[in-house]
């Protein structure tokens, strides 16, 4: 038998066939064994081999049996080696980068920001495209919409009772809820503060999949009659002003006067609408329902459709809703209303102007990433080139090709892990800085953090990465021609030649990807400088603006709001260090307008002038003069304004009065704008949202007469610094009511600041990445033309012993260089050309295909190809034909 | 000819059998299967066959190793043999069931003396 501690040689056998011999064997022997014994005993043949059956037992079944079991030991045997033997791999390939630390570094660098620039972006599109509410199917979500055409209205909100008629369609929708925003005074509290509502319709809560953190959440029907009177909290409306404290639920809180019961408080993964502290019930009054408030249009409308419904079907269904109120409400007026309704995704209507800039962004960084591993493989083979022996000796061994190249791209993906761990916190770095960058509009990007879905996202990156830089070394480097390699003790160049095409490759990838990243930046730089050269209409420096709202609990009536606001100018006109004060109804840039149509009576609509709606602003004070918004003819409100026999005086932009009145004089004309008016002046016309914006009429009414806004901001111009002034201000509105908050108190050019965010956010990503691409290719060129100029070190050294002067073969190695380049910028140009589109929305005032951006970008990137390649080509001059010809 | 066997082959104490069997050198299947029944004098029922899965799932678990070899009569067959992880195990089996037939044995001794 076999003596104890020798390694026995037997493994299950690897074929199917030989493991069911081996145990067929097995047990025959078992049985036969038997059988002998029995019939030394004294039985015959037959009873021997039936006592010896019969204690076996089934020999089929239990043949079955172990071959089952053996067939799963083999299986894990060969994991088990498999997974020996890239852990060997993996053991050489940590051991082979310890050695070359500098190389191990630059790669390991390289990846980290391609891979972590990969992460930052897929976060940013993870957390505000994709995945910004913790609802399950939330791509199912579609946000209705009223395009009303003959008021180029489009994308307008709806009103209560096309809501709720929408709602009985439960033939198209599943889920239907509604919202509208609001704000109120919160007292008993502390101080008294100002916080933002949302009064919500149907299931709300029901359509977003929400459960509530603690408490509970009020139903759809708590909406009817006047509306129950309890409030559901945001989690951070809980933290920051219940401080968390679960026994709130039950507490009363007093808004705009009026007792709420507090009932729930959402989850902190639930933010929406992005600003919204409270939440109560749409008080669904009977008024909402008639036919007059239909032109009332202020309710977000949301509804996940039925599964079976598809986007046709749906906008077939929404066509027969507008044709059904066409025929109901015919004689109202409400037919001539001509509109569509339309059904957008929930997940783009959330992203707003942000999606556009995300998708280049995320083009823009696989570019980043392409040319990180061209970069790398271009390392990989010059490396692969140095260990050509290394490689050799290996297979000399025995090892496969198979086995050559599971070690060098084992090689790789531990490069590429190592990567994508350092990646992660490239990553993270990046969301910090963009995260500095939002603004109070684009709160989405507050939500963007690392989830599973980002790491996820930057394992399948770094797998991909690695893969893609490693796998053509690998292949490459494990063609090796033995005995060659073995015989030129001096280095592996006798493989350089076809490898050399990959590594200029590598070079022209480079290039090509980098001119595009150069290019897109180029034109986001341009588009944001004549952007900021656009004139909004005012002067935004020193002015300072704050908003307040009038709770109606203590300023019931028009007289009472429009005395608070005389008071409030005189008050500011008092402080020294103010030059001027006003009130306005709708703060440019401050992501809000009241529009409403207009007539100018005894004027027939020109064929081509615009739609007869205006933009309508209550100011109060010396509200042009604080802005810096020119009075171009007649004169401004005075006190003492109110409606006299010639109708409510009123004053327009010059838009409006260069589109309707031409070279004509519009002072004294009589316009119909919610009432009966004259115009009395004309101002110059403003920028209402962000700038670039086409121009849109606009008519300003006098507070005094339309005291009904009560929610005005004060704008407040000043030499003083902004800090002081606010201070100023919000002591002159102290004076007057103790428990009146202020609050969104910003400079102008803050505010204009905060809307180019999406452009800022695009410009600076996209710069980032071209610089990084930029100097990844200096380095690339580099290191690619120092290498091939060092394997042609016997050529040069030949070519100068026959005469060639340094100069020539500086030349010559420029020429090759530049050659590459030029590849490299002619299809980086033709591929700009061709997907520069994706740009197109990004931008502003420039075309994607701009030549001069276009001629600078390949002038830029040819000089540095040119620079990058200068040093190599210097070196491969200085190069002593006497120690070049001995060969070493 | 097979005498009634006093004793059912508890279940799960096969292994162990197995396993103290083979602490005594290697041997093949029905050799392990002859030992066990000279040392219990047959009083111990087997069902013959299966020993055979009960030793491959061993071997599986890395406890045996097996080798196919040559008998004294020069016969091929499969010889197992204890590795160190199956001295360990036994060990451990051996301790849990002095434990067991211990706390048994109490139960039992305890009934007669309320």
């Amino acid at each position: 038998m076999t003596p104890d501690g020798r390694r026995p040689v037997f493994r299950i056998p690897f074929s199917r066939r030989a493991l069911q011999s081996d145990v067929e064997h097995e047990l025959r022997f078992h049985i036969e064994g038997r059988i002998e014994e029995l019939m030394s005993k004294g039985l015959s043949r037959a009873q021997a081999e039936r006592e010896a059956r019969a204690r076996f037992g089934d020999v089929g079944r239990i043949g079955t049996e172990v071959e089952t079991i053996d067939r799963e030991t083999l299986r894990r045997q060969s994991l088990r080696e498999r997974a020996g033997a890239v852990a060997f791999d993996i053991r050489y390939a940590l051991r082979g980068m310890a050695r070359r630390p500098l190389y191990t570094t630059v790669a390991i660098v390289t990846l980290a920001l391609g891979i972590g620039a990969n992460t930052a972006i897929f976060s940013l599109v993870n957390g505000v495209l994709l995945h910004p509410l913790p609802t399950p199917a939330l791509d199912r979500l579609v946000v209705v919409q009223e395009d009303i055409f003959g008021l180029n209205l489009l994308g307008a909100q709806l009103s209560p009772a096309e809501v709720v008629d929408l709602f009985a369609r439960k033939d198209l929708f599943a889920a239907t809820a509604a919202h509208a925003g609001m704000s109120a005074n919160l007292t008993g509290q502390g101080d008294a503060q100002r916080v933002v509502m949302q009064r919500t319709l149907g299931d709300f809560f029901g359509l977003f999949g929400v459960r509530p953190f603690v408490g509970r959440f009020y139903r759809p029907d708590d909406s009817q009659n006047a509306g129950a009177r309890v409030v559901v909290a945001s989690y951070g409306f809980w933290q920051q002003v219940l401080g968390g404290d679960p026994r709130a639920i039950g507490r009363s809180l007093e808004l705009d006067g009026t007792p709420y019961e507090m009932i729930g408080v959402l989850p902190e993964s639930f933010q929406y609408p992005r600003s919204a502290q409270l939440y109560i019930p749409f008080p669904l009054e009977p008024r909402w329902l008639t036919e007059d408030t239909r032109h009332s249009l202020f309710m977000t409308t949301l509804a996940r459709p039925r599964d079976a419904i598809s986007p046709e079907r749906l906008a077939a269904g929404l066509d027969m809703q507008v044709a059904r109120w066409d025929q109901q409400y015919h004689d109202g007026g409400y037919g001539a209303k001509k509109f569509a309704l339309r059904a957008v995704p929930f997940l783009s209507y959330l992203a707003g102007d942000l999606r556009p800039v995300l998708l280049a962004l995320m083009a823009a960084v696989v570019l980043v990433l392409l040319i990180a591993c061209a970069n790398v493989g271009g390392l990989q083979l010059l490396l692969a080139a140095r260990r050509a022996r290394e490689i050799a000796v290996r297979a000399a061994l025995g090892a496969g090709r198979a086995t050559i190249v599971r070690w060098l791209l084992v090689e790789s993906l531990v490069l590429a892990c190592a990567g994508g761990v350092l990646g992660l916190g490239v990553g993270v770095t990046i969301l910090r800085f963009v995260r500095r960058l939002n603004a109070s509009q684009y709160r989405l990007l507050a939500n963007v953090h690392l989830d599973w879905r980002v790491l996820a996202f930057t394992g399948g990156v770094v797998v991909a990465a690695g893969l893609l830089f490693g796998v053509v070394p690998a292949l490459r480097a494990s063609r090796v021609d033995l005995q060659d390699t073995l015989k030129d003790s001096a280095r592996g160049s006798s493989m350089a030649l076809g490898r050399n095409r990959f590594l200029q490759g590598s070079v022209v990838v480079q290039v090509a990807l980098t001119l595009m990243l150069l290019l897109a930046s180029a034109l986001t730089v341009k588009s944001l400088a004549r952007v900021l050269e656009l004139d909004p209409g005012f002067r935004p420096a020193h002015v300072t603006t704050m908003r307040l709202t009038l709770p109606p609990s203590r300023y019931p009536s028009n007289a009472a709001r429009a005395a608070f606001y005389h008071s409030l100018i005189d008050q500011l006109r008092g402080l020294s260090g103010i030059e001027s004060a006003g009130l306005v109804s709708f703060l440019p840039f401050n992501g809000g307008t009241d529009s409403s149509p207009f007539d100018l009576p005894g004027r027939p609509a020109l064929p081509n002038e615009p739609a007869r709606h205006a933009n309508t602003e209550a100011i109060e004070g010396d509200y042009f003069r604080a802005m810096g918004i020119p009075l171009l003819r007649g004169r401004a409100f005075a006190p003492g304004d109110a409606e006299d026999a010639g109708g409510e005086p009123m004053i327009i932009d010059d838009y409006l009065a260069k589109s309707f009145f031409g070279t004509e004089d519009p002072i004294g004309k009589a316009i119909m704008h919610n009432n009966r008016g004259i115009i009395i002046g004309v101002v110059g016309s403003v920028t209402q949202e962000y700038l670039g914006q086409p121009p849109h009429p606009t008519i300003y009414h006098y507070y005094a007469n339309t005291p009904w806004y009560s929610s005005p901001t004060a704008v407040v111009r000043s030499s003083q610094p902004d800090e002081a002034v606010a201070a100023l201000a919000r002591g002159a509105v102290r004076a007057i009511d103790q428990q009146l908050p202020t609050f969104d108190v910003k400079s102008m050019p803050e505010r204009i600041s905060a809307s180019l965010t999406p452009r800022r956010l695009a410009m600076y990503v996209l710069v980032g990445f071209a610089a990084l691409s930029l100097s990844l290719a200096v380095l690339g060129i580099y290191g690619v033309i120092s290498y091939s100029t060092a394997q042609r070190t016997q050529e040069i050294g030949i070519r100068m012993a026959l005469g060639a002067e340094p100069r020539t073969v500086t030349r010559m190695v420029l020429r090759g260089a530049l050659t590459l380049a030029g590849i490299g910028v002619a299809a980086g140009a033709l591929l700009f050309l061709g997907a520069g589109r994706l740009l197109a929305s990004v931008l502003y005032g420039i075309g994607p295909r701009d030549p001069l951006t276009l001629a600078s970008g390949i002038v830029l990137l040819a000089a540095v190809a040119l620079v990058a390649s200068y040093l190599p080509a210097r070196r491969a001059a200085r190069v002593d034909p006497l120690v070049a010809l001995r060969g070493e | 000819m097979s005498a009634a066997p006093d004793l059912d082959l508890l279940r799960g104490t096969l292994d162990l059998l197995i396993l103290k069997t083979l602490s005594w050198g290697p041997m093949h299947g029905l050799a392990v299967l002859r030992r066990i029944e000279d040392v219990t004098r047959q009083r111990l029922q087997i069902e013959e066959g299966a020993l055979y899965p009960a030793l491959h799932r061993m071997e599986q678990r890395g406890w045996l190793d097996a080798e196919w070899g040559y008998t004294e009569r020069n016969r091929k067959a499969k010889f197992y043999r204890l590795t160190t992880a199956g001295r360990r195990q036994l060990t451990a089996e051996l301790l849990k069931w002095s434990r067991y037939t211990e706390a048994v044995g109490l139960v039992l001794a305890g009934e007669g003396a309320r």
